[in-house]
């Protein structure tokens, strides 16, 4: 005698009549008996049953009707896709020279690339200073007073006296600096003054080139013989030594942009202004 | 007879003539549409799985071993087109969508449990096939195919077990899942309609 867990097992089959005739009969038996087996399969029978329905709705005989030549068309399609995707793999495995021109032009277009980054990245998007260049000071260029710019210019045109004196080929007779010293003696006085007026971090260039000048113009003030070659020459290598003309000079340059820059700001503001 | 045709045709299929699938396709055009609406429910994915499935069949005949049925070998392929794209989402309306297009519908089914039942037979059978297509959603996609292939196209739990190249025990073991899981998904229905038996 079989337990309902093994009848349970056919009650699909016997419900789809796949069932052996023998095992059929035994089934019905137990099903007779047992009123908890004989509920569970009729209620099987009955989901079974409400699954009958056939609830398709057709799509028409026009559908039908085109069946065909819309298969045929979709089935042109297929092979032409079909075809189309099978040439390029083709072409591309089998053909040198494309496969050739392909790696070519992408590694040209690869290149290009590279070259547009690198480009960008030196040019087209400049990076904020070097840590280490930014520690220093730049160059300011502050208006210092008229006195220090004509204080300057007198110094170079009587050091240029100096500097461009030949001891070697002048007669030492006609040496004299009397005047020369007059100057000196005057800037001198002078630098005292400026000394105070360009009291400031701003001017702190400028009044370091006053203080060397100062020192070669003591020399020249100081000055005694009137044939003093070695004096002279002492004088001529201080400012040589200290580049005291090419100092005088890059004010000179510094002076001058600063002056330039200032006009084209005047300009566009006058242009600005215009516009507006 | 309908076995020794077919023999025929199909060896026309593979020589190469087209009018020989043309008679193949008007023979299973209606079973397998029939076959892939009731896999997905909706007119759309219905036509397109049917035509792969035949494009399938034309492309592939040259493998078909004339001891099988044609008819088997059909449904194989249909079954496993389904299952592919089923796993590949591929399908142009999800059966969920197809089955929330009518909520109107759904709505009256809901009412009707609370109230009385439908007296329209017409609105009983779209409301019944609407808890059908419901309950088949609990179904694996082996056990749908294997219960519509049994219960709605009729196949012997053998040709299933051929279809799927599995044993009939296998074959037997989802079917009876199957019908066990539509039981329990259905069973508030039946007792509306006073179908269960104490």
């Amino acid at each position: 005698m079989q337990s309902c867990k093994n009848y349970k097992k056919y009650f699909v089959q016997a419900l789809y009549t796949e069932l052996d005739a023998v095992v059929l009969e035994n089934l019905q038996k137990h099903l007779e008996k047992c009123t908890e087996c004989r509920k569970e399969y009729n209620q099987m029978k009955n989901t079974i049953k409400q699954l009958d329905i056939n609830n398709i709705k057709d799509p028409g005989e026009e559908y039908w009707d085109n069946y065909w030549s819309n298969l045929e068309n979709r089935m042109v399609e297929d092979s032409i896709q079909r075809a189309n995707s099978a040439a390029q793999r083709k072409n591309f495995s089998t053909h040198p020279q494309i496969r050739t021109w392909t790696i070519r032009i992408l590694s040209a277009a690869a290149m290009l690339l590279i070259g547009i980054g690198i480009g960008y990245l030196y040019f087209g998007n400049p990076e904020p200073m070097d840590q280490s260049i930014k520690g220093l000071t730049p160059v300011k260029m502050t208006a210092y007073p008229q006195e220090a710019v004509d204080y300057l210019d007198r110094s170079k045109i009587l050091l240029l006296g100096f500097i461009n004196f030949d001891t070697d080929n002048i007669d030492p007779t006609s040496m004299d600096f009397s005047r020369q010293q007059q100057v000196a003696n005057s800037l001198i006085k002078q630098a005292a003054v400026l000394k105070n007026d360009l009291k400031g971090r701003e001017n702190q260039r400028v009044l370091a080139l006053i203080k060397e000048l100062e020192i070669i113009l003591l020399q020249i003030s100081n000055y005694e013989k009137e044939f003093d070659i070695p004096a002279i020459d002492l004088i001529k290598s201080g400012v040589d030594n200290n580049a005291i003309m090419m100092k005088i000079n890059l004010e000179e340059i510094m002076r001058a942009s600063s002056k330039d820059n200032k006009t084209q700001n005047k300009d566009i503001s006058k242009k600005n202004i215009k516009e507006l | 007879m309908i076995e020794a045709e077919n023999r025929q045709l199909i060896m026309r299929i593979k020589q190469g003539h087209k009018e020989a699938f043309r008679e193949l396709v008007e023979i299973y055009k209606k079973p397998l549409y029939y076959y892939c609406f009731r896999l997905c429910r909706n007119h759309a994915d219905a036509e397109d799985l049917s035509q792969e499935v035949f494009i399938k069949v034309y492309q592939k005949i040259e493998q078909f071993r004339e001891e099988a049925k044609i008819q088997t070998w059909i449904y194989r392929i249909a079954s496993n087109a389904f299952i592919d794209k089923k796993r590949r989402k591929v399908f142009v309306i999800s059966e969920t969508d197809s089955f929330d297009r009518d909520t109107q519908i759904d709505t009256e089914v809901m009412q009707s449990h609370e109230s009385e039942i439908t007296p329209d037979r017409k609105t009983e059978s779209s409301i019944i096939q609407k808890h059908i297509d419901r309950a088949m959603q609990k179904l694996s996609d082996k056990e749908k195919t294997v219960f519509i292939l049994k219960h709605y196209e009729g196949l012997a739990i053998k040709e299933i077990a051929a279809i799927f190249k599995t044993s009939d025990g296998t074959v037997k073991s989802h079917l009876f899942r199957a019908v066990q899981k539509l039981q329990s998904a259905l069973a508030f229905y039946r007792s509306d309609l006073g179908l269960e038996e104490s």
